[in-house]
């Protein structure tokens, strides 16, 4: 009995069923986002437990959808926790006389899922953990101990040719005095340009309207980043490997 | 002639010589089909890089603007097909969706949107090139699979191109994240365009497991493959075509 649901929650047609359930649950958040901007926009500045304190918990009937879709990435997670681990412990068992080829073949698409698996924690970790700070350029530089940040000055370039483009905001920069411990160092901020200072990235961005009233400085700090920048980045060079190669073999016979 | 009327006219020119392949495809006449098409895919590639200077400098976004590229994505499939594969008759009724997303960019307005200072890196310009080469996997796959369910010509045509388009919509995914953290200190926002994305993904995911189901037929993957484009055409589709409401420089 216990082989058999084991043997359930790690099948490839639990798997595809629930993708399919998160797509379209992920389809139905995308019109909430969109319909209210006022409780979903704060998402991306808050960690969850704030967000929810602050804006979730007063809206439990447009919120539903979050508590769905981590219930089904949950479940996507274990489901491939359990298929992984099930495939390794098969190709580990007979891999010895297995033809090298052949067996990074067969065990490509589990480190594919172990990939996933680190992509999905990470999403966790960036939405629980770190830290956001979104301040107006114009204003007093509130930045987290024991950092103490000042704006000495800031420009904006615009284009001067070609002629349809004259008067359009090109680049703005921001010169940013760091200090800490003491220390005392000057940065330069520009937009796409950030950088990073004990731990924290310093991004400049600007509002929808991309004016230079709209520049505003993101302190963050995302625990989460590596792990799913570098389970992706791998997750897709290992397609990029086993499906001609997948492709070729079954041409090959 | 500036380069903006260079690049409507070989557009409209490069339309024209596509309908004159897609007639002679209908009538048989093989050597005029390959040749209007040929003719027609160097207008359409003329117009697509002189769109790139369509303001007097390089703006990488005008170059891979989803509505303008999506049709010249197709056109190269097309090509490549032609090299690749044997069966002209398949291939080039791929022309029918061309033609239909280049109609749509005809009627689209040409000017270039305003290039913003966060779109500016070459991120940008490789998830867009990514992302739509991907809509062109989706959508030819979806092609060729209604193809299969009505004609059975060649059971795993489809398949390459879908599976095709999900590793280059991944390679979007990985690169618009990067182009994200840059410009918004972040990989993922919590706004419409990127739970659409990632819809599209979770989908073609489940998709790309469907070969591990031996229950799962080529006819229903086919009906899958078509039910994914509708995904991506309502999604990131319709999202570059609301992108008509934006301000505009020349035009």
């Amino acid at each position: 009995m216990l082989r058999r649901i084991w043997k359930l929650c790690g099948s490839v047609r639990v798997t595809f069923y629930l993708l399919m359930l998160v797509s379209f649950n992920l389809a139905i958040a995308s019109f909430y986002v969109k319909s209210y901007p006022y409780i979903f926009r704060p998402l991306n500045d808050f960690l969850l437990q704030d967000w929810f304190r602050l804006y979730g918990q007063n809206n439990p009937d447009k919120i539903w959808w979050l508590w769905t879709m981590f219930g089904l990435l949950f479940a996507l997670g274990f489901n491939t926790g359990i298929c992984t681990l099930d495939r390794l412990r098969n190709l580990l068992a007979g891999g010895q006389n297995m033809d090298m080829r052949v067996f990074l073949l067969k065990i490509t698409p589990s480190l594919i899922h172990i990939c996933f698996l680190i992509m999905l924690s990470g999403h966790l970790i960036s939405m629980i953990s770190g830290l956001n700070k979104r301040i107006p350029v114009s204003s007093e530089l509130e930045t987290p101990f024991p950092i103490h940040a000042q704006i000495m000055n800031q420009h904006c370039d615009y284009f001067t040719s070609p002629e349809l483009l004259k008067g359009h905001l090109d680049q703005c920069t921001v010169s940013l005095k760091m200090q800490i411990d003491g220390r005392e160092e000057v940065k330069q901020l520009s937009i796409l340009n950030p950088f990073t200072y004990q731990g924290f990235s310093f991004h400049l961005s600007m509002d929808k309207k991309s004016k230079e009233e709209g520049l505003q400085i993101i302190i963050k700090r995302d625990p989460g980043l590596k792990f799913i920048l570098s389970a992706f980045t791998i997750l897709v060079l290992l397609m990029l490997w086993y499906f001609p190669k997948l492709q070729k073999n079954t041409k090959g016979g | 002639m500036i380069l903006s009327t260079v690049s409507v006219t070989c557009l409209y020119l490069a339309a024209g010589v596509y309908s004159l392949s897609f007639v002679a495809f209908a009538s048989r006449k093989e050597r005029m089909r390959d040749i209007c098409f040929y003719g027609g895919l160097l207008l359409h590639t003329i117009s697509q890089v002189s769109r790139g200077w369509f303001i007097g400098i390089l703006t990488p976004h005008a170059l891979f603007e989803g509505v303008f590229f999506l049709p010249w994505c197709m056109a190269f499939l097309i090509l490549c097909l032609r090299f690749l594969k044997n069966d002209a008759r398949l291939i080039y009724s791929a022309l029918i969706p061309l033609l239909f997303f280049l109609l749509i960019a005809l009627l689209y307005r040409k000017g270039i949107i305003q290039p913003s200072p966060q779109g500016r890196t070459v991120f940008s310009s490789l998830f867009f090139v990514f992302e739509v080469m991907a809509h062109a996997f989706f959508c030819l796959g979806a092609w060729f699979s209604l193809r299969y369910l009505s004609h059975r010509n060649d059971a795993g045509f489809f398949d390459s191109f879908v599976i095709w388009g999900f590793i280059l919509y991944s390679i979007a995914q990985v690169v618009g994240a990067i182009w994200s953290y840059l410009g918004w200190a972040s990989l993922f926002n919590w706004s419409q365009r990127h739970l659409q994305s990632a819809s599209i993904w979770c989908f073609y995911a489940g998709y790309i497991h469907l070969r591990s189901l031996s229950h799962f037929d080529m006819r229903k993957k086919a009906w899958v493959s078509v039910a994914g484009f509708l995904l991506v055409f309502f999604f990131s589709y319709v999202s570059h075509l609301r992108e008509i409401t934006m301000p505009r420089l020349g035009g």
